[in-house]
């Protein structure tokens, strides 16, 4: 059985503006100690993706479809049920390090803190959380303790938030863009520790760099709420079938810029058809009037 | 087109005791006509602050800028008035680089307003349209606010806003870094085109050597203030001669190495 | 959200009597009746008269205008200088902020009411110097909010490209400044015009601002003080007015102010 099984999930918001389709019918499979991620501009539904499954989306979303984790659908789970599931089995590792900290305590303060209650043991909490930021390579460990995190650069409140997320030990971790604003050096590292993590632990991997995406085993490329291709993560990066991951590629710096042309679409306005037609440079006629279905891990007429 | 001789900028902290920190250290660089300087370092390294500098948003501690022969880091504020056209920066977080109180069209119409590029309300009608147009953004955007825009819309209108005048040198400070990939892609392949069409030169100041060694014709490499190395993109990138670029060099080719498990 | 609706009422009645007092009052508010005084409220007198026979309705709605102004015009006076002030301060920093704030700590460091009873002292009572009196000491906070929204917004990368574009100071400060940091001070001038009139009631009725024969609440207040016993209605309509008004200048400056919250600060 597979750990994590996405099936016909949708999610909706209801705006001022109309509804926005966020989600628009995905089908994931995620198995222990694999590593998936999950590329796509803003806009594309990837973070709403990565919240929903831990139940972390604002009150007036509309969710349908399943997501069975362990065989149990997580959205028709108790409120009880999901607290013992966040952060002991399911791990989320936010965006926004500066604000996912408590500024007002120190590094150590917050781990122990996640620690004893995650692990139950508040005495073997200092122990732990030393041994934790030694795993993620952070230098005297004793000392970062008493750290507060505005006298942390972005790299290291990074790694205190990915240690926080591994503290529990989970089955899954969903990590949502954590190389966002940071440095190219300090991105190389910490892509380096999530590969090490991705080893031994199942790991969702939320990005808009295609290039990141080569930690995982696998890829998922999100465009206007739908998947629209998937494979092994060396196929996909080198070659790609579906066209706009050809132009994600293309657009790679060391592929000389290419820029697709055109936006995104706004969510509100999902044109009939396939979502991408109005950007891509293989489209017929046909692309417009019929919706592509997902066909051998691609989502194209003509892949 | 541009001299920078031995600049250097200190900043001073501290209240009984004076604390000093050097964030520029006697750098040294030319830039011509229609070409991409780029200048790669880590965060800290004193890449923003050169770039506030060149744009005299910033006075340097000691060092001397030459722009079209001309001194101009001893001219007062009034006489640099006539220099500010041609030297022009883009910053790096689209959230706050534009007033949120003022509409894009305002916003787009406001150096022509104030330089008096324009002479009635429907010049500048017409001109800040085509000014949009330039930078492939639909009219409809100037009605909206710049919370409504996504980054790179913001940023094209920032590029929009900085065409009104005309500039010789832009002078751009991480424009990418907070744009998806995708979004990157097609900014930078804006400011390409108009490097070509109107012989603009670019400070680029970024972090990322992916992006600087496609982007950019010469580069140099900051490292705490000081400039370890000099040359070619293609020269520094493929063949560097100092250590910490080496080093800069395979931290950017580790993200995009294969996954080899 | 409701209990808003009511403010809002209270406050547009408020101003429509300091606006057309004439016109809702149903006698004239000096008219003297000696043989009407004392009267208790009736269908004739809904508020009953005072012991001159003075209508106190008319009154009332009178002393709404004198209350009203004075205090939109303390709130006002305090609300331009101090944001001015904080506008100047925040943006330039160094002597002028030096000044500025040395002025703003040592208003603070004493109560206002004090200073302000020493300028009444200086100028004589009346409506008009209680106005210059309250303002004194009304601007401090203003320059306070305005000078520290200043100093956030001065950093922004837009107002960095204003003077990368060429702009001159005087139009940063109106034109980039000002409109992000104004919102959390007219929150503050709706709150403190509550604040004022309940001031100028207090020092009135101390007899250092309005003189009778004014209709004006704290000088009603005063005398009606004899009559507490005997015709506790001359006492209670101008109380409960003082009550009511500056209850729902302040509820809707609470509500002004939640509603604005994000706006004093960039992004959501």
């Amino acid at each position: 059985m597979a750990l994590l099984e996405i099936d016909g999930l949708k999610v909706e918001f209801f705006t001022e503006e109309g509804v926005v389709k966020a989600v628009n019918g995905v089908n994931l499979k995620l198995d222990r100690g694999e590593s998936l991620a999950i590329v796509g501009e803003s806009g594309s539904g990837k973070s709403v993706l990565a919240l929903a499954i831990p139940r972390l989306l604002p009150v007036n979303a509309r969710i349908s479809g399943r997501i069975l984790f362990n065989g149990r659908d997580v959205l028709r789970m108790s409120e009880e049920e999901l607290r013992k599931l966040r952060g002991r089995k399911i791990a989320l590792i936010p965006q926004n390090p500066g604000s996912s900290l408590n500024p007002v305590l120190t590094v150590g303060y917050q781990l122990k803190e996640a620690i004893s209650l995650l692990n139950g043991s508040r005495r073997k909490a200092l122990k732990d959380a030393v041994e934790l930021l030694r795993r993620l390579r952070l230098p005297e460990p004793e000392r970062f303790m008493k750290l507060y995190p505005h006298m942390l650069s972005g790299g290291m409140k990074q790694r205190v938030l990915i240690s926080l997320g591994i503290a529990g030990n989970p089955e899954l971790i969903v990590a949502d863009e954590p190389t966002k604003n940071l440095d190219s050096m300090v991105r190389a590292e910490i892509l380096e520790l999530l590969k090490e993590i991705g080893r031994t632990t199942a790991m969702l991997f939320i990005t808009h760099d295609i290039q990141a995406a080569k930690i995982c085993d696998r890829v998922a490329v999100m465009y206007a709420g739908e998947v629209v291709e998937t494979g092994s993560a060396k196929e996909v990066l080198s070659r790609p079938a579906h066209p706009y991951t050809t132009g994600l590629v293309s657009s790679l710096p060391e592929n000389g810029l290419i820029p697709i042309p055109g936006s995104s679409p706004g969510m509100t306005s999902l044109p009939e058809g396939c979502s991408f037609y109005p950007r891509c440079s293989r489209a017929e006629e046909s692309c417009s009037k019929k919706k592509p279905e997902l066909r051998r891990g691609v989502r194209c007429f003509y892949a | 087109m541009l001299e920078v001789e031995k600049l250097s900028k200190s900043f001073y902290s501290g209240f009984l005791i004076r604390r000093r920190f050097d964030a520029v250290k006697e750098v040294s660089f030319s830039l011509s006509r229609g070409k991409a300087l780029g200048i790669v370092g880590e965060s800290g390294s004193g890449k923003s602050t050169i770039a506030k500098l060149v744009a005299r948003l910033l006075k340097p501690t000691s060092g001397r800028i030459y722009f079209n022969g001309t001194e101009i880091t001893s001219l007062y504020d009034k006489e640099f008035r006539s220099f500010r056209p041609r030297i022009q920066i883009i910053f790096q977080h689209p959230e706050t680089a534009l007033n949120p109180r003022m509409k894009i069209y305002d916003s787009i119409a406001e150096p022509l307003r104030i330089h008096r590029l324009v002479g009635s309300r429907r010049e500048e009608r017409a001109r800040v349209k085509e000014l949009i147009r330039e930078v492939n953004l639909p009219t409809e955007l100037l009605s909206r606010y710049p919370a409504m825009c996504s980054g790179g819309e913001v940023q094209r209108v920032v590029i929009a806003r900085i065409l009104a005048l005309e500039p010789e040198l832009v002078v751009a400070d991480e424009p990418t870094s907070m744009l998806d990939v995708s979004v990157q892609a097609q900014v930078l392949s804006l400011m390409k085109r108009l490097q070509r069409d109107r012989r603009i030169s670019y400070l680029f100041i970024s972090h990322d050597v992916g992006v600087v060694k496609a982007f950019c014709d010469e580069v140099l490499v900051l490292r705490r203030g000081e400039v370890v190395e000099h040359g070619k993109s293609e020269r520094v990138f493929l063949s560097p001669s100092h250590e910490y670029t080496r080093r800069l060099v395979r931290a950017s080719n580790v993200s995009c190495m294969a996954n080899n498990s | 959200m409701r209990g808003n609706k009511i403010a809002l009422a209270i406050v547009s009645a408020i101003i429509l009597f300091a606006l057309f007092p004439d016109v809702f009052s149903p006698y004239d508010p000096n008219q003297i009746n000696l043989d009407r005084a004392l009267e208790t409220p009736s269908l004739k007198h809904l508020f009953g008269t005072d012991n001159f026979g003075r209508d106190i309705l008319s009154r009332v709605i009178h002393g709404a205008r004198v209350s009203f102004f004075a205090g939109v015009t303390i709130a006002g006076i305090s609300f331009a200088l101090g944001t001015l002030l904080g506008l100047i301060a925040g943006y330039y920093g160094g002597p002028a902020d030096e000044l500025v704030m040395r002025v703003v700590d040592i208003l603070l460091a004493m109560p206002g009411i004090i200073i302000a009873l020493i300028i009444i002292g200086i100028l004589g009572p009346s409506m008009p110097n209680l106005v210059v009196a309250l303002a004194s000491v009304g601007w401090v906070k203003y320059a306070r909010l305005v000078r520290g929204s200043t100093l956030e917004i001065k950093e922004e990368e837009f107002v960095e490209s204003a003077r990368a574009l060429g702009c001159t100071d005087f139009y940063i400060l109106y034109r980039h400044i000002l409109p992000n940091v104004i919102s959390p001070a007219i929150a503050l001038a709706t709150l403190d015009i509550g604040s004022a009139i309940l001031h100028i009631a207090g020092m009135s009725f101390l007899g250092l601002g309005a003189q009778p024969p004014t209709p004006e609440w704290g000088i009603m207040l005063r005398e009606s003080i004899a009559f507490m016993e005997t015709a506790p209605h001359l006492m209670i309509f101008p109380g409960l007015m003082i009550f009511v008004t500056v209850y729902s200048f302040n509820a809707l400056g609470d509500s002004l102010g939640s509603r604005w919250r994000h706006y004093g600060t960039l992004g959501d």
